[in-house]
């Protein structure tokens, strides 16, 4: 609280710093004009300026001091008050008479009887309370507390949670005091036991079902899993009641022998079986059934559908059937033949059956007569055949070699005995043409010509010269047949087919499958046929059109620029039509057969892993290095070696040696058995 | 008139009557008056706020009766 003393210190500075000096209270001296002029004007609105607020101030300031003061004041009139009536009212218990001035005036004598008197009663009213003490603890003593005072109250706990030989100590539980329950006990360490039970149970995943769980109650209420959930924890209680027993279990046995079936004691003597047991049947007993016989029927009936559905039988007559058996029985090789046939059939040659199933047939017949022939007939045959020419004998052999099945096979066997059977003819007749060469030396052996003519264009010397050649040849071969039983190698000069021969003996060339080839090359042609007659067609089409209308009256009507418009719409709608015929033709029926074929510089084909190196080494400007390309020329020239070599090297793969080879390793034996 | 009360919290407070339309340079003197220290030296500031400026008056900062302001030490900076 700033006193006067301190304001008009302040006001020193402030008058020295020439600031406004503050009010001081209690001091109307000064410059008071604001409340003259605050009256003047009343309208104005109080403490609407700055001015005005901080004028208003003192007198603020004042009247907030005086309301504090009177406030002090009242409070301090008030505690005073408070005070004084305390004090009043402290005096005031105090008065009334005391027990000195409540005593009558009596003599000394008079006191002591009336004190001896009072001492008299005191004692009499002690022995009184005394007996009734005594009294009430004789009744106590008498009223002893036992079981039957424990009737009626809960126990917490389970029953059998009482061990037996273990006293338990059971105290009231602690319940609100308000709680309307009754009273409870319980067990302070059983409680605790449980507890720590409930809390490892929970640790342990329970399974909703389990079905190791004994069901004996049979009565499992639906979802038992939650009936802790909605019904709450299951408090395990019972009942004393005061005669050693729990009220629940006396419950139990009353509902137990109402509900439950009385049990029926059953003897089990029946399992006793006094007779030793047998464990074998009595032979009498045993009955068995005899297995039915099949039907017969039933597998011709399979063999039938063997035969398959394309391969028409008359399967289906019954009679005709058993004539078929019969005929089977006779030729036993017929149906063999058949079924052959017509795997065969099925498999290779998808066009044109019908035809191929004629030749077949025609072989099939003509086979049947060359194997009826008798051993002299065949000797016969023979001898007739060495007469012929070696085309014959290549004929007759090959329809000998046709005995396997319709078709003619060749492979390295076939062509090895081949050769062996002609080098026996040829051993019969080696003389005859020599005798005809010497008859005839002007024929000109060594050429390819199988028909025999005489190359007109040959000089004489030449001819000789030929002619003198063959002869050596035919010399060589007979030795060499002698003593080896192979045929000679074709040369090349022997022609496209010699030639042919040679690299497909050598295995030089791919024996490609030739229908494959034949399949597509046909089709190819007939592509490219039809692609012609198309266009044809649509040619003469056009010629008519172009005919018909230069005959029509319009055209006539037209003049030159007209017709020349008109001609060249129509020809362009023309090739627009045929343009999408041949569009059509070509979607449906061509089918490209595209063959990347790369030759390098050797005239090798390349294979894919090659080719690519030597687009790549192309590409780049950059070749292999010197060992590579010297070991590629090394390989070059082994080719080249091995392609020249004659069929009859055995040390090296090639020719001759690949059919020996592949004979032993068929037979497991080292070498081909020659006859 | 207000009574603003200026204490530092190490034993020096003081209850200075003025305006406050006072700029804070005079109250400031007022205070040095008070306190016996220099008024360049002081530096006033409400708790937890920036200090006041010189040329700026009580009544702006907000400062009206029975204020407590904050009485620093003014280093200059």
């Amino acid at each position: 609280m700033a006193d006067v003393l301190a304001i008009e210190e302040a006001n020193k500075i402030r008058k020295a710093m020439g600031m406004a000096l503050l009010p001081v209270p209690g001091q109307a001296a000064g410059p008071t004009f604001k409340a003259a002029k605050e009256a003047a004007d009343p309208d104005e609105e109080p403490a609407s300026t700055l001015e005005t607020r901080e004028a208003a101030g003192w007198d603020n300031w004042k009247k907030l001091q005086d309301d504090r003061d009177a406030k002090g004041r009242r409070e301090a009139k008030a505690a005073a008050i408070k005070k004084e009536r305390e004090k009043a009212q402290r005096y005031a218990k105090l008065e009334g008479k005391s027990l000195a001035d409540e005593a009558e005036d009596v003599d000394d004598l008079a006191w002591v009887k009336k004190s001896k008197r009072r001492q008299k009663e005191i004692a009499k009213a002690e022995q009184a309370q005394r007996e009734f003490e005594e009294q009430e603890k004789q009744a106590l003593l008498a009223r002893q507390y036992s079981e039957a005072d424990l009737a009626g109250v809960k126990v917490g706990h389970e029953l059998d949670a009482f061990g037996d030989g273990e006293d338990q100590i059971l105290v009231l539980k602690d319940t609100a005091v308000d709680a309307d329950e009754d009273d409870e006990l319980e067990a302070v360490a059983l409680k605790e036991q449980e507890r720590l039970q409930e809390r490892l149970d929970s640790k342990k995943r329970k399974r909703v079902y389990d079905p190791n769980e004994a069901d004996e109650g049979g009565q499992h209420s639906i979802l038992a899993q939650y009936d802790e959930e909605i019904d709450g924890k299951k408090r395990k209680a019972f009942t004393l009641d005061g005669q050693g027993t729990t009220v629940e279990s006396l419950k139990l046995a009353a509902s137990e022998g109402a509900s439950k079936p009385k049990k029926v004691a059953i003897s089990l003597d029946i399992l006793k079986d006094d007779a030793p047991a047998n464990d074998s049947m009595d032979i009498s007993e045993v009955k068995v059934k005899k297995p039915k016989k099949k039907k017969s029927k039933s597998s011709r009936r399979k063999h039938v559908e063997d035969e398959g559905d394309a391969f028409q039988t008359p399967a289906d007559d019954p009679a005709e059937e058993q004539i078929q058996d019969e005929a089977m029985d006779v030729e036993d090789d017929q149906p063999v033949v058949k079924k052959v046939k017509k795997n065969f059939f099925d498999e290779s040659f998808v066009d044109d059956d019908d035809l191929q199933a004629q030749l077949a047939v025609q072989r099939r017949q003509a086979l049947k007569k060359r194997k009826r022939t008798r051993p002299e007939d065949l000797a016969r045959q023979l001898r007739e055949e060495a007469s012929a020419t070696p085309e014959v004998v290549m004929d007759t052999t090959e329809a000998t070699q046709d005995d396997d099945g319709p078709g003619l096979v060749i492979d390295e066997t076939t062509v090895f005995v081949q050769n062996l059977q002609r080098s026996k003819t040829e051993e019969q007749d080696d003389r005859r043409p020599q005798s005809r060469k010497s008859r005839q030396p002007s024929h000109g052996m060594g050429s390819p010509d199988p028909d025999g003519d005489v190359d007109m264009n040959e000089s004489y010397a030449e001819a000789a010269e030929a002619e003198d050649h063959a002869e050596s040849r035919a010399r060589g071969t007979s030795v060499n047949l002698n003593t080896t039983g192979i045929d000679d190698e074709d040369l090349v000069e022997g022609g496209l087919g010699a030639t042919m021969r040679l690299l497909k003996s050598r295995g030089l060339v791919a024996d490609a499958s030739s229908g494959d080839l034949n399949a597509i090359y046909r089709e190819r042609q007939k592509f490219l046929a039809d692609k012609q007659r198309a266009e044809g067609a649509a040619e003469r089409i056009a010629k008519e059109q172009r005919e018909r209308e230069r005959q029509s009256s319009r055209w006539n009507q037209m003049n030159t620029k007209e017709r020349e418009d008109w001609s060249r719409k129509k020809n362009s709608e023309r090739d627009a039509m045929e343009s999408r015929k041949l569009a059509e033709i070509f979607n449906k029926e061509y089918k490209p057969n595209v063959q990347l074929n790369y030759v390098d510089e050797h005239g090798r084909q390349m294979n894919q892993k090659e080719a690519f190196k030597h687009l790549s080494h192309q590409f780049h400007g950059k070749g292999s290095g010197n060992n590579k390309t010297q070991k590629y020329l090394e390989k070059v020239e082994a080719e080249k070696k091995k392609m020249s070599e004659s069929s009859l090297e055995a040390t090296l793969k090639g020719g001759m040696s690949n059919a020996l080879d592949q004979q032993s390793r068929k037979r497991g034996q080292a070498g081909v058995r020659l006859q | 008139m207000i009574i603003v009360t200026v204490n530092d919290r190490l034993g020096t407070k003081a209850q200075i009557p003025c305006f406050a339309s006072d700029p804070v340079k005079v109250f400031k003197a007022m205070v040095s008056a008070k306190i016996g220290r220099p008024a360049h030296e002081i530096m006033l500031k409400r708790q937890g706020e920036r200090p006041f400026k010189d040329h700026i008056t009580l009544g702006d900062y907000g400062v009206s009766n029975g204020v407590q302001l904050d009485l620093e030490l003014d280093t200059g900076d």
